[in-house]
């Protein structure tokens, strides 16, 4: 069988694991992991796609990466409007909220994508390689998008914040200048520029780091952040049922979004659409909150920070990769 | 035996992001001084596990003298009139001078 069917996606180990981290922490386990190992994880994990991703591209045909970069800057841009716009329907959620939400939801989760990948090569799944360019380019954009909302939702509302943060000559470009130079951004364009230019030889001898221990790697990644998401359920109370119902509704909107620019746009097959649906679907935790926290300083971290780890992350790795890849599927046989 | 000098102590509790832009901040009154160390917890901005950058707090401990720490107190006032989430805490400390 050439691909998992239903929910089989449960049944990888990746996906075990981050089930593992979530009951853990719900039965209030003492597991922790040491905070700097947690972060060496996030490094590794992204050298690797970086590497692994370079390597592949750098065989790809320029026009069509083009093409992939052209549609993650579209996704990346676009998203975040339309998830302004729906939770600004609900009324439930100011607009300086609004905004820094909608920035995640046009950002990228790295480890979501990375989950993907480990679902499509349990599944013997071939993938394009585009999709790592699609996801170093939409670490960013949004960022500029929500920036925008909120300075537009602060000249709608003429709060004394707006004023004094003239008054301070907030700085835009250096804001965005850390946006674009963020350490995940730097990291993941880095080892993709390394892993096109060294010598296949040269890459031949890095292939048990790249390759060997990734998924063993993502299983450790992916426990740790079972255990962040549960820790997150702590917040629910506070983001409420109607934003909850927005962190499960966005990715789907999301993910039905990047299938068809997948499948119809980019003329990807089953495992490159799925990919470009997911990073569609997922919700930015790495680029994304610094810049909000400095940018929207008035929007609750716990908020856009609930929904992105507590609520958004675990739906697309259980639920989420396996409906896009049906979809990518169904797509495929029309 | 050196004397005990009077001096305050604040301490500011906020986000790992605001790192940078705090210390900034700081540097126009001349405070180059200050030790920072990591810390996890929960707030009104939810929980701050430590496990990942995006939500991890940091403590700022800066020993200053007075009319300085008013100053100090003028810009984090500011910062907190526009949005940013931050604790100040200041402290009445004896400290023994580094030079007699």
């Amino acid at each position: 069988m050439s691909s998992l069917s239903g929910f089989q996606n449960l049944l990888v180990p990746a996906v075990l694991f981050f089930a593992l981290g979530f009951i853990a922490r719900l039965v209030k386990s003492d597991l922790r992991f040491p905070p700097d190992l947690a972060k060496l994880l996030s490094i590794y994990l992204l050298t690797a796609i970086g590497l692994h991703g370079g390597y592949e591209l750098s065989k790809a045909e320029v026009s069509t990466a083009v093409h992939a970069i052209f549609w993650a800057l579209a996704l990346g841009l676009t998203l975040p409007i339309i998830g302004y716009a729906l939770m600004r329907a609900t009324g439930k959620v100011d607009a300086l909220n609004a905004a820094a939400i909608a920035a995640h939801y046009g950002s990228v989760s790295a480890g979501t994508f990375l989950t993907a990948i480990a679902f499509l090569q349990s599944a013997g799944i071939e993938y394009e390689s585009y999709p790592v360019i699609m996801l170093a380019i939409m670490e960013s954009p949004a960022i500029v998008i929500g920036i925008l909302l909120a300075g537009w939702a602060r000249r709608q509302t003429k709060t004394d914040t707006q004023a004094s943060q003239e008054r301070e000559g907030f700085s835009f470009s250096g804001l965005l200048h850390e946006a674009f130079t963020n350490g995940s951004v730097i990291l993941l364009l880095g080892s993709m520029v390394i892993g096109a230019i060294a010598t296949s030889k040269s890459i031949e001898t890095i292939k048990p780091f790249v390759n060997d221990i990734f998924m063993g790697m993502l299983c450790l990644f992916l426990l740790e952040m079972g255990l962040e998401a549960a820790r997150r359920i702590e917040d629910f109370r506070r983001v409420g049922g109607t934003l909850v119902a927005f962190g499960v509704i966005m990715p789907l909107i999301g993910g039905t979004i990047g299938t068809l620019i997948g499948h119809y746009a980019l003329g990807f097959g089953i495992g490159g659409t799925t990919l470009v649906a997911v990073l569609a679907a997922s919700a930015s935790y790495i680029a994304v909150p610094p810049a909000m926290r400095l940018a929207v300083p008035e929007a609750n971290p716990s908020l856009y920070l609930t929904l992105s780890l507590g609520v958004t992350f675990p739906f697309n790795v259980l639920f989420g990769i396996p409906l896009f890849h049906k979809f990518a599927e169904t797509l495929s046989t029309l | 035996m050196r004397t005990l000098e009077q001096k305050k102590f604040l301490t500011i509790i906020t986000a790992q992001q605001l790192e940078k832009m705090i210390l900034d901040r700081l540097r126009k009154y001349e405070i180059g001084g200050y030790t920072i160390v990591t810390a996890h917890g929960a707030g009104a901005s939810g929980i701050q596990s430590g496990m990942l950058d995006i939500d991890t707090n940091i403590l700022i401990y800066i020993i200053l003298s007075e009319p300085r720490l008013e100053k100090v107190l003028v810009e984090i006032n500011k910062m907190m009139d526009q949005g940013y989430r931050l604790k100040a805490i200041v402290t009445d400390i004896d400290i023994l001078p580094r030079k007699p």
